[in-house]
């Protein structure tokens, strides 16, 4: 095989997995940072996939690769990409997030979920992420280790663990909200 | 509260299907990469052996900063000792004897 077919297929290659993951990616994308910094980390990543073309595992010689097979490592990708981009542009990104956040008038559903978001908060990032890859991504343990570089092991524990709390703290604010005029600073003493 | 309930709430705060984003253009993405960068990482030679480049701009850094460390440790050590010597002399003087 020549140096252009060779070239030739890898193009097609990275074109099918384009098709493949480029929504997904951008989605995954939107879930986790403001709209405007979406599309030069989704550039970013698919210039790194097309470097990488030959390491993205499950890309057969298939024009169109299983997206189970080849997403999570492309989610991996996507995610180092979003870490670097806020690292190069921290201070100023996180000024901009907040400006937006304060300045955006949360829409009724926001409020309704106040709750959940107020426990996702508290959660460690690791384990935010892993739990927003099961929920939003719908990927199973083994997809999610694939994505994050755990094991395993450590990502069926961590998710167990991590649904736990969510859901002991949800129950929590439903108990307190349930008591009439109770808030959840009342009650205590300030000795 | 079960994982089913838990799924459920946790994908009503989907930010992905509230936020409103165009679409991403595929064919734009596709030509910007295969544009920026004509060569992927590890190229595979036609026999299949994968051929990895060597890392000048990276060799170059750390040969830099080696020398920079080792210039840095000279500097400290040269230091020491002049600060050491001058201790020395300065404990070890004799006083100068008054006559009253």
């Amino acid at each position: 095989m020549t140096e252009q077919e060779l070239r030739r297929n890898r193009q097609a290659c990275f074109e099918g997995l384009a098709r493949v993951v480029a929504e997904p990616l951008h989605r995954y994308l939107l879930r986790r940072t403001n709209p405007d910094l979406v599309d030069d980390v989704l550039s970013d990543t698919m210039l790194v996939l097309w470097r990488r073309i030959d390491d993205v595992p499950g890309l057969g010689a298939g024009a169109t690769p299983d997206p189970d097979d080849v997403l999570p490592w492309c989610y991996g990708v996507a995610r180092g990409c979003l870490a670097n981009a806020r690292r190069a542009d921290g201070r100023r990104l996180r000024l901009v997030e907040r400006l937006i956040r304060t300045q955006q008038h949360p829409p009724p559903t926001t409020v309704e979920h106040s709750d959940l978001h107020a426990a996702l908060d508290r959660l460690g990032e690791l384990d935010r992420e892993v739990v927003r890859l099961w929920a939003w991504e719908g990927l199973a343990p083994r997809q999610i280790a694939e994505a994050t570089g755990l094991t395993s092991n450590a990502v069926n524990m961590r998710l167990h663990r991590v649904k736990k709390k969510l859901a002991a703290q949800l129950q929590l604010t439903r108990k307190n909200a349930g008591r009439p005029g109770h808030k959840p600073d009342e009650g205590r003493s300030s000795q | 509260m079960n994982d089913d309930e838990l799924l459920a709430r946790l994908r009503a705060v989907d930010p992905a299907l509230t936020k409103r984003a165009p679409v991403p253009d595929i064919y734009r993405l596709v030509e910007s990469a295969l544009n920026t960068d004509t060569a992927p990482q590890s190229e595979k030679s036609a026999d299949g052996i994968a051929t990895h480049p060597a890392k000048p701009a990276a060799e170059r850094g750390r040969r830099r900063l080696l020398t920079l460390a080792a210039a840095a440790a000279l500097l400290l050590l040269g230091g020491g000792i002049a600060g050491g010597t001058i201790m020395t002399t300065t404990v070890t003087r004799p006083r100068p004897v008054r006559w009253l």
